[in-house]
This record gives C-alpha cells, sequence and structure tokens, in this order.
C-alpha cells in the first residue's frame, strides 16, 4: 500500500501532465483573484480598522454575526429574500426553456431568426428604464388599468399595494431575461442529433412525442446544470429593481437584505457588520447548491462536481 | 517646509525661472489666451491687486513644478476638464499642477470607499459628511485645526461663517467644506410651490395665503378641469415619492420629515418630524387632498420623467419642488397652451398660524475636500487649499483667467460679456454648464470655495426682457419672504452618540416608514397614528432628540 | 416533411407563430421606443406625444452626443477592451473546462469543488483591488481583463457541453498519439462551435457594458470605455435643472429624455449587432458532420 501509492501517483501524473499543465493558468487565475482576497471575510471576526489592517484590528468573535442574528427585523428581510427567490425560481427558470423550445419548433429561416434575435433585446435596457417603464405602464391611469377597466376591472395600485409587489418584480424580470436565457438552451438544441429526429419519425412519432423523447433528453444536462447553478442564486436580488420599486406601502415585502444592509449602510457604513451579513447569504447559498447538486447526482446521471 | 523656502529665495527662484531650465512650458499649439511667465517681470508679481497680472516665482506655492492629485466627482452635465483653462493657469501661476482625477458621479461613492479603506487616497479628494465623520476619527485625513496658523485665509472663512463649525469632528477641523462666497446673482431658493398662474387669474382666484386657501384653490381647478392632477410630484433619487412630498411640505405644515431643527417648538430644538404630535397635521391635510383627487394618486411612485410629463403638458396644475423646472414646464406648455403660466408664490400659513419653508443652506455641507494623512505632499496640499480660499484663489477658480475672463471691478469680479456670448453663440442647450466646464471654474470643478456669479448672472443674461423681469420679481419675493428660513446643521456627535443614533434611526423608521401611506390613502384613521408616535418614541425617537439636543447644548 | 403534417401539427405552429410574434412585440417596443424618442423632438417627447412614430424628427440628440470628443476615444477602449477580453476569457475558460470535462483527470470533483465555492465566497471589491494594485496592474488593460478571465457560470456551461461529447471521439484521437493540447484545439473546440459562440456573445456583452471595474482600476480618463462616460450621463443626466432655467438658448430640441434614449440606442446597437453571427452557429448537425468526417 505505502509503495504503491507514490508510484500510482506518478502515474496519474504522468498520464494527466497535459491537464494539469492545461490547468496552470485557471489555477492561478483563481488562486489570485479569488482565493487571495478571500483573507478579507476575517474582518466578519475582528473590528475593523483601516490603519491597522486586516490582520492588526482587534478580535471580536461573533460580535458582528450576532448583532443581526438577533435583530428580528433582519428574518424578516431574510423571510422576504427567500420567499421572492422562490417564486422567482418557479417561473423565471422554465420560461427561457418553454421559449427556445417554442422557437426550436418554427421552421428555420428569417422569422425564426428575427425572432430570437428581438426577443433577447428587453437585456439590454438598464434597470432604471424597466422601472421608469414600468411605473408609467401601471400607474393608476397607465396603460394596463386602462385595459382592466374595458373589462370592468380595477384600477388596481400595482405599484404602492404590497401584494402586487412580488408579481411586478417577478413578470417584469422574466420579460427582461426569458429572451437572453432561451439562448443558452438553443445552442444546446443544436447539438441534439439530428439523424434521430430523422428515426423517430419513421417510427411515427408526433412532433410532442419527439420534444418529449429527443428533444428535452438532449438538453437536459444544461437544464440540471443551470437549475442547480440558479438555486444558488437564493440569496440574490435585482438589488437595485428591488430599491426603485420599494416604497413605504409594499416594505413588508419588498423589503430584503441587501436594501437592508444597504440602508444601515447608508448611516452607519459598517464593514465587519456587511461582510458578516455576506457571508451569511454566501453559507445559505451553497448549502442549497450542494443539496441540489446532491439530489441531481442521485437522480440523474449529471452534476456539478 | 517648501512653502517657508519659497520665502527664503524668492530672488533665486525668479532668477532661475528667468533661465529658462524649468520654467512651465505653454502649451504648444494652444488656443489658451494664456501668458507665460517668462515674458512676465519679475517685480510686479507678489502685490495684493494681483488680478491681472502675471505668474512669476514669488506666486509660486512651490519651487519646481510640483503635482497634485485630486479626485473630484465628475458629472456629464459640466464634465471635469483635466486641462482646462483654470488648470493651465494656476499651473503658471502657482506653479503647481493639477491632476485631476475625474470619477463619474454615478460611480463615486465606490470608488471613494475603496481608496479610503485601502489607504491609496490622492493628495486631495471630495467626500461626503457621514465619510467624515466615518473616518476622520481613523486619522485618514489631515487635522486642520492642528495647521491653523498656515491656514489663515481658510479660517477667516470659517470665522465668517462659525455655523461651518458644526461640521468638526470632536472639535476639530478635518475637512475644508465646499463653502460659498456671497455674490451678485446668488438668490435664495428652495422647494417652493410653483402653480399654474394663469389659471389663478382665469377662475378669478388669488394666490393661496394660507394651506387651507391652497385646498379651495385646488378644489376650483378641480371642478373646471376634471380630468387634470391639481398637486402632483415626483419620487427623489433613491427615496420614494411619499417621502419627497413629506420633505417638500411636511416643514412647511408646522412638522417635519426626519430629524431637523424647529424653532417654533420649545423655543427651538432638534425634533424627529414623524414621531411628533404636529405630524397627524401634515398626513390629515394630505389625505383631505388625495381623498377630493386633488393630490395625484400616483405620488407615491411618480418617476421624474412622469412628473415632468404631467407638469408640461398641462395634466398636472402644481407643484412643490425646484422652482427652476418651472420655466422649463412653462416653455412646453405654451406649446399647447400659449397662455399658461408657471409661478412661485410667497409661503402659506399652515393651522398652527406659522408660515415657514426650507430654502436651500448656504453652503454644500455634505461636500467636503479633505487632504489625505498618508499623501507626500500635505504641505503644499494645504497651502493649494488654503490659496483657494483666499481671495485671488477664489476670483480665478471661479471666474477663470484675470484680464482675459474676468476684470476686477471695484473689488468684484465681473466676468466679461464677450465670455458668455462665446459660450451662448456655440448653440449649446447648457451654456452656463459648458462655460463652467470650458474654464474649469465654479461649482462643477475643483472649486473649494464657490461663488456663483459667473455662471448665475450667465442665466439672467441670457433671459429676454419679460422673463428677466419676472425672474427678478421671483428673487425679490422671496428676499422678501420672512417665511423661508435656512436649515440648520445638525449638531456634531460623539463616536459613540453617532453609533447609537444610527441604530435607533434605522429601528424608528422601520417603524414609522410604513405606515406614511396608510394615512395619506386614508386606510387608517388619523386617531390611530398617536398608537405609531407611540411606538416610535419608544423605539428610539425620543432617545434620538436626546442625543442631539443634548449635542447641541454642549456645541453651544 | 409538409405532406405528413396533421391538422394539430399545423394549428400548433399558426398558434405558435401567433404567441412568438406578441413576445417580439412586447420584447422590441421598448428599444423601438428609445430610437424614436431619440430622434424625436424634446418638447413632444416630455408631453408624451411619442408613441408608434418618431415627432419632428432630427439627429440633435447624436450631435450632442458625438460632440464629446471623449466618446470616440472611449469608444474604441470599449472595443479593445471587449475584444482582447473575449480572447482571454475563451482562452482561460476552455483550458479551465477541458480538464474538468475529463472523466479521468484525478482531482476533478475537487478542483470542481473549489471553483464553484468561488461562485459564492469573495472578499468583495476592497481586497481584490489590493491584489491587482500589488499586481502592478492599475490604470492597464489587465485590470479589466485578468480578474475577469474565467466567468465560473460560462465555465461550467462549456464543461457541461464537452462532457456531452462522445467518449469514443476522444479515444480515437489518443490512439492516434494525440495530446491534450492537440485534442482541444483540434477536435473539442470544432465541435463545440455553437456552445462556444455562444460564450463569445455572453463575454463579449459583459465586457461592453461593464463599467464597475473600469472605474474603479482606471485613473485615466483617456482609458475610460464607453460605459462609465454614458452611464453617468444616464445616471445624472446632462441638464440639470439649473442649466436649462434660464432656457434662453434652450429650444428644447433636446432634453434629458431625448439624450438618454439616444445614449442607449448608441451604446446597445453595436452589441445588438453580435447576435446574429452567433446565431450561424446554431446549426443542428455539427457534431455528426465532425463524426464522419
Amino acid at each position: 500500500m505505502q509503495r504503491s501509492n507514490p508510484s500510482r501517483l506518478a502515474k496519474v501524473l504522468r498520464r494527466d501532465k497535459y491537464l494539469y499543465l492545461m490547468f496552470a493558468l485557471p489555477f492561478l487565475f483563481y488562486f489570485i483573484f479569488h482565493y487571495i482576497p478571500i483573507y478579507w471575510l476575517l474582518i466578519t471576526f475582528k473590528d475593523f480598522s483601516i490603519r491597522k489592517g486586516v490582520l492588526g484590528s482587534p478580535w471580536v468573535g461573533t460580535k458582528y454575526i450576532e448583532q443581526f442574528l438577533f435583530d428580528p427585523y433582519f428574518w424578516q428581510v431574510f423571510k422576504n429574500t427567500i420567499v421572492i427567490n422562490l417564486f422567482n425560481l418557479l417561473w423565471s427558470f422554465p420560461a427561457p426553456v418553454i421559449l427556445a423550445l417554442l422557437l426550436n419548433e418554427l421552421r428555420t429561416g428569417p422569422l425564426k431568426r428575427s425572432i430570437q434575435t428581438i426577443s433577447y433585446l428587453p437585456h439590454f435596457l438598464s434597470t432604471v428604464v424597466v422601472v421608469g417603464m414600468l411605473t408609467s405602464f401601471l400607474s393608476s391611469d397607465g396603460i394596463v388599468n386602462q385595459l382592466l377597466q374595458q373589462f370592468g376591472v380595477g384600477p388596481f395600485a400595482f405599484l404602492t399595494e404590497a401584494k402586487y409587489f412580488r408579481t411586478v418584480y417577478i413578470a417584469s424580470g422574466v420579460w427582461q431575461a426569458a429572451g437572453w436565457g432561451s439562448i443558452i438552451y438553443l445552442s444546446a438544441l443544436s447539438s441534439v442529433d439530428a439523424e434521430l429526429y430523422e428515426a423517430a419519425r419513421i417510427d411515427g412519432a408526433n412532433r410532442w412525442d419527439q420534444m418529449l423523447h429527443i428533444t428535452l433528453p438532449g438538453i437536459a444536462p444544461t437544464i440540471t446544470i443551470l437549475l442547480i447553478l440558479e438555486t444558488g442564486k437564493i440569496m440574490d436580488v435585482s438589488f437595485q429593481k428591488i430599491l426603485l420599486l420599494m416604497n413605504g406601502s409594499n416594505r413588508v415585502v419588498s423589503d430584503v437584505i441587501a436594501t437592508y444592509v444597504y440602508r444601515i449602510g447608508i448611516t452607519d457604513a459598517n464593514f465587519s457588520y456587511a461582510t458578516g451579513v455576506g457571508l451569511f447569504q454566501s453559507i445559505i447559498a451553497l448549502i442549497f447548491v450542494t443539496a441540489c447538486n446532491a439530489i441531481s447526482r442521485r437522480v440523474s446521471e449529471t452534476s456539478l462536481w | 517646509m517648501k512653502v517657508k523656502w519659497k520665502l527664503l529665495f524668492p530672488a533665486i527662484l525668479s532668477a532661475v525661472s528667468m533661465l529658462g531650465g524649468c520654467q512651465p512650458q505653454e502649451p504648444a499649439g494652444s488656443s489658451a489666451p494664456v501668458t507665460s511667465p517668462a515674458s512676465s517681470t519679475p517685480s510686479t508679481a507678489g502685490t495684493a491687486d494681483a488680478a491681472g497680472s502675471d505668474g512669476s516665482a514669488s506666486t509660486y506655492l512651490s519651487d519646481t513644478l510640483a503635482e497634485l492629485h485630486v479626485m473630484c466627482e465628475d458629472s456629464a452635465s459640466a464634465p471635469l476638464l483635466v486641462d482646462s483653462e483654470t488648470i493651465k493657469y494656476v499651473e503658471e501661476y502657482l506653479n503647481v499642477k493639477i491632476i485631476l482625477e475625474a470619477v463619474p458621479s454615478a460611480s463615486y461613492a465606490d470608488k471613494k470607499k475603496v481608496l479610503i479603506s485601502t489607504d491609496n487616497m490622492p493628495d486631495i479628494m471630495k467626500i461626503n459628511l457621514s465619510d467624515l465623520r466615518q473616518f476622520a476619527r481613523e486619522g485618514m485625513f489631515v487635522n486642520l485645526s492642528e495647521n491653523k496658523e498656515r491656514l489663515p485665509n481658510f479660517f477667516t472663512v470659517l470665522d465668517q461663517n462659525p455655523d461651518i463649525y458644526k461640521l468638526s469632528i470632536d472639535g476639530e477641523m478635518f475637512s475644508f467644506p465646499t463653502m460659498r462666497r456671497p455674490s451678485a446673482g446668488d438668490d435664495p431658493n428652495g422647494q417652493q410651490p410653483v402653480i399654474r398662474s394663469d389659471l389663478i387669474k382665469e377662475y378669478g382666484l388669488e394666490y393661496p395665503d394660507s394651506f387651507e386657501e391652497l385646498y379651495e384653490v385646488l378644489k376650483v381647478f378641480k371642478q373646471n378641469r376634471p380630468g387634470s392632477i391639481p398637486l402632483t410630484n415626483r419620487k427623489g433619487g433613491n427615496t420614494s415619492g411619499t417621502q419627497k412630498v413629506l420633505d417638500t411640505m411636511a416643514y412647511p405644515l408646522g412638522s417635519g420629515s426626519k430629524m431637523y431643527y424647529d424653532q417654533d417648538i420649545g423655543g427651538g430644538q432638534y425634533v424627529y418630524g414623524p414621531a411628533h404630535e404636529n405630524f397627524k397635521e401634515v398626513l390629515r391635510y394630505l389625505n383631505q387632498l388625495y381623498a377630493e383627487g386633488l393630490l395625484d394618486p400616483d405620488y407615491a411612485t411618480n418617476t421624474s420623467d412622469i412628473w415632468k410629463e404631467k407638469m408640461s403638458s398641462g395634466k398636472a396644475l402644481m407643484y412643490f419642488d425646484n422652482t427652476g423646472f418651472r420655466m422649463d414646464f412653462e416653455a412646453a406648455l405654451k406649446t399647447l397652451e400659449p397662455n399658461a403660466t408657471y409661478d412661485v408664490f410667497p409661503t402659506m400659513e399652515n393651522s398652527f398660524g406659522q408660515r415657514r419653508n426650507f430654502i436651500f443652506e448656504q453652503h454644500w455641507s455634505n461636500s467636503h475636500y479633505v487632504v489625505a494623512s498618508s499623501s507626500e505632499n500635505i504641505d503644499l496640499a494645504l497651502a493649494y487649499m488654503d490659496w483657494s480660499f483666499g481671495e485671488q484663489g477664489c476670483d480665478i477658480l471661479n471666474y477663470g483667467v484675470p484680464g482675459v475672463h474676468f476684470d476686477k471691478i471695484n473689488g468684484v469680479p465681473v466676468m466679461k460679456t464677450s465670455v458668455w456670448d462665446a459660450f451662448i453663440a456655440a448653440g449649446s442647450n447648457g451654456p452656463s454648464y459648458d462655460l463652467q466646464s470650458k474654464l474649469g471654474i465654479g461649482l462643477p470643478a475643483f472649486t473649494p470655495y464657490v461663488d456663483v456669479g459667473a455662471s448665475e448672472l450667465m442665466k439672467n443674461y441670457m433671459l429676454d426682457g419679460e422673463a428677466a423681469e419676472r425672474s427678478e420679481a421671483t428673487a425679490a419675493m422671496n428676499r422678501a419672504d420672512t417665511g423661508l428660513r435656512r436649515p440648520v446643521y445638525d449638531p456634531p456627535l460623539s463616536q459613540e452618540d453617532n453609533e447609537r443614533y444610527n441604530q435607533l434611526l434605522s429601528a424608528v423608521e422601520n417603524i414609522v416608514v410604513p405606515e406614511f401611506d396608510k394615512y395619506i390613502m386614508g386606510l387608517e384613521p388619523i386617531e390611530n397614528y398617536d398608537a405609531v408616535i407611540e411606538r416610535a418614541r419608544t423605539a428610539g425617537a425620543q432617545e434620538m432628540e436626546d442625543i442631539f439636543n443634548r449635542a447641541n447644548e454642549a456645541y453651544q | 416533411m409538409k405532406k405528413n403534417k396533421s391538422l394539430g401539427s399545423r394549428l400548433f405552429d399558426s398558434i405558435n407563430v401567433i404567441f412568438l410574434l406578441f413576445v417580439s412585440i412586447v420584447a422590441v417596443y421598448p428599444l423601438y421606443y428609445m430610437l424614436i424618442t431619440s430622434v424625436s423632438h424634446g418638447m413632444a417627447v416630455m408631453q408624451g406625444l411619442v408613441t408608434f412614430f418618431p415627432v419632428n424628427p432630427s439627429l440633435d440628440t447624436f450631435k450632442i452626443l458625438l460632440r464629446n470628443n471623449d466618446i470616440f476615444i472611449a469608444f474604441k477602449n470599449s472595443f479593445v477592451y471587449t475584444l482582447l477580453g473575449t480572447f482571454i476569457n475563451l482562452l482561460f475558460s476552455c483550458l479551465c473546462a477541458y480538464p474538468l470535462s475529463r472523466r479521468t483527470f484525478s482531482g476533478r470533483g475537487f478542483l470542481t469543488g473549489m471553483i464553484v465555492v468561488t461562485m459564492f465566497f469573495s472578499g468583495g471589491m476592497i481586497p481584490l483591488y489590493l491584489v491587482v494594485q500589488s499586481l502592478g496592474m492599475m490604470d492597464t488593460v489587465w485590470a479589466v481583463v485578468l480578474p475577469v478571465a474565467i466567468n465560473t457560470y460560462n465555465m461550467i456551461i462549456i464543461r457541461t457541453s464537452f462532457q456531452a461529447i462522445p467518449e469514443s471521439l476522444v479515444e480515437s484521437a489518443q490512439i492516434d498519439g494525440a495530446n491534450d493540447f492537440v485534442i482541444l484545439f483540434r477536435i473539442i473546440i470544432p465541435v463545440s462551435r455553437a456552445v462556444l459562440a455562444t460564450m463569445v456573445l455572453f463575454y463579449a456583452v459583459s465586457h461592453w457594458n461593464s463599467y464597475f471595474k473600469e472605474m474603479l482600476y482606471l485613473n485615466t480618463k483617456s482609458k475610460y470605455p464607453l460605459q462609465i462616460i454614458l452611464r453617468n450621463m444616464l445616471v445624472s443626466g446632462l441638464f440639470s435643472e439649473e442649466a436649462t432655467m434660464a432656457g434662453g438658448a434652450s429650444s428644447f430640441s433636446v432634453t434629458d429624455g431625448t439624450l438618454r434614449s439616444a445614449v442607449i440606442v448608441f451604446t446597445t446597437l453595436p452589441i445588438i449587432m453580435v447576435y446574429p453571427f452567433v446565431q450561424k452557429y446554431f446549426v443542428k448537425g455539427v457534431m455528426i458532420g465532425s463524426l464522419k468526417g
């Protein structure tokens, strides 16, 4: 055992020498630009002072972690963050897949290419512009309320009533991201073997069957990987959009961790506190991804690692 | 040290500069009307009346051409030019090259934070009040009070504006606040009511003298124009429309939207508005307007664009905000309604019998220049900053090159109208901004002691007869309006107090902010607000007021 | 193909086309609106009169934009950063993705895990600034392209698509004596044209739209990319209230609103042009071709 180990290692190294060589540059990149800066997270447990630096600042243990873990308002914004993201995942994740599948059913030609190109345009609009349009369309005499009033309902205070906040936030997010998100699936679709369709048609499979048994399995690994990665965003929000859409009335649901920390940060830029909250969010996100990855590995062949 | 050396060897230095070895070069091919020091006679310089004279060794702040790195906010409306005419002139005049690091204002806060917290500050840097309070105690900035004898000009200006000492940290000044030198064309204004004066006449009304009368006027507007929005507003940059309504109207109505100094309560004290009895009157009044459709139903969410659209299309008829917009709105609206006019009117009486409104503060208490304590050029930086607070520095940094852009007439700098004409003829949309950008002068440039004469008088200069008359009438009205008051600065807090205050503020805001709309929209009867006041006071509003009032007494 | 289409299939096609057209209209209108407001008269836009067609069209906004000489330099800078950055991204991402896609690569799971962790834990901008500074990259193009050489999200997508390539393809090359570099550049990359083209788009767009790190790491105005300058116009507005207050010279042909639209059109158009080139590679049968050939 002891003797065979080094020799096996040598064998492995010899076999994979080009792979290691190849990995050298990426390794350096991750080490320099990702792992070295991580030392900064230490300030969570320190009373950070610029002059003393990270290492010189005195330890305070979990003082800052406790500061937010025992803050009841923190748990309210924590809940808001999770709820918004769960709903968001539910709607935003399938939308680009469906769009890509529908586009895939179009016959190749100028129409298909144009629709593809057009559908990704909203991605390029800045948040400020999107929120500006939302405010205009959803105002009391905006186009949406005018349409609804044609059907005898409304007007609704979409932007001030708390119960509409998530809908507005998520729907606009789907609108902005579905086209862009579908690109990756369209690219995956293009590598599904065309001969499989030919064979299926000969077997008399209709288009629904083809989609279910050829197209979807063909892009399943991509879908799975992206879904796992997406669960890692459980603590992320479109900070600027929320900030712009937030007002006193919808604050009960719209106030999230990011906006809360930002508000505290304005008055009291406390690096240690903010870093502590960030660390907390990272841990939650990592737990979600690890769990999803484990499930995926068990259920399907695909996994992140 | 360099400053003293210069005084010891003026003759040697001027001789050296005459030899041409180290004289500043005139930019080749530059159209800048700057005179090279080589052409000047050293003996004329150094006299107090320096306007119009050329730079020479005895005006130098440094014996060798020195550089000062300065980080400033760059706005799109008046971009900072690194080689503006003033910067070139200053280089020749003081032998100091100002290297401007122009950081876009949209990202300024982030860059500033990184540079401070990595101890990478340039020699001089623009920061805001909360940076000052946070980082001065960390020893990041040079203590100016300790260098008082080297900053005669600056401390003279401070002594003329003693309120500014409230911006000190533990009794010491660490920053050069951006301050205003009184000048012609500098009229007080603020967020005042602006109304469709043509409709007032048309419906046989008069300018409302009280908020109750305003309510009646808006009702008449609504009756005559049922589809209109009598009173509208917009969101602030990062605040909701509700906050903006309160920021502009709560004080005139007898309360305040946040922590503020109220002269009318208890003989003058700091009050947290939303947790005070009088705030109910604000909510009651706004609810009254809202219920009858007089206040914009979308008041909480209107963006600036929507607000502009409503004001310039005749949809809305009145606003409480910066009065400067009224000219834009009027000009736009005239294409649809040729008779439309917008005018400011005097401060109204509220239900407590008070007439009051804020005008903008005289200085820019949220904008400070600091010298980095890690800088290698501290002496020079202090000398330069002090120069900019002197008469000569202030003239040059606000009016440009003496003799070329302005003349000193009876001790007052006067911009040459030919300079204005050139910028107006260029056909730009914002000539006064172009002027400040190209010459590198005034508030948008690196100017710690600001004199707005050059740009303000230019705006008046551009107005035609009738518009100029109306503008002057408004200015005269404001000068006569005793209800207009300058806001009082917050008292300086100790570090402990500051931390405690911020903690409490966050807790109290979490209580009161979600409540405002409920009462304005009438979802809750006004009596219930008593409970909100009670909760806010126990959660910290009381303590916040105590902290401020205690600190204020200690300061006095 | 057409002959055996059922009624249901044709019905689906029609509904699908109608639905996707609807999606297109909803997606295109905002940018179309930006386009028409950017050339419309400022006053008309301010009054809300522009909805489907430009009113009193003129190119004044673009003239004002281009009056700013910084814009041309910035445009060139953006172009260089995008080109160089995207090249480095592709190279680094492929060099990273290929070893991680090889099932035989020892340490693959561990390394992937370590990389995924970086998606969640980061020190933030302050320590990264110190790293960039200590490498002497401050105020150079390297500070703009190297700290983002690999986007882990994109790299994982590339890895996933590399994994989907049949093992047999690699094995046969290995038997022919090809080393991993040859396999990556001669076989894997050509077969993965579709996903790599997508990555070109993703990376290029992110470089083109990036402003934050540029603002942080670049100190010289002549090195700024387009986004820094134009974003400043977007956020702070070109004419503040006082600028137009006097109004004398202003005819309102250009306002903040129309200029903002022009800025958006100006920054967005060049990068939108990339997609049609990328689309070319979304062709079925790439894989089969390479297998057979």
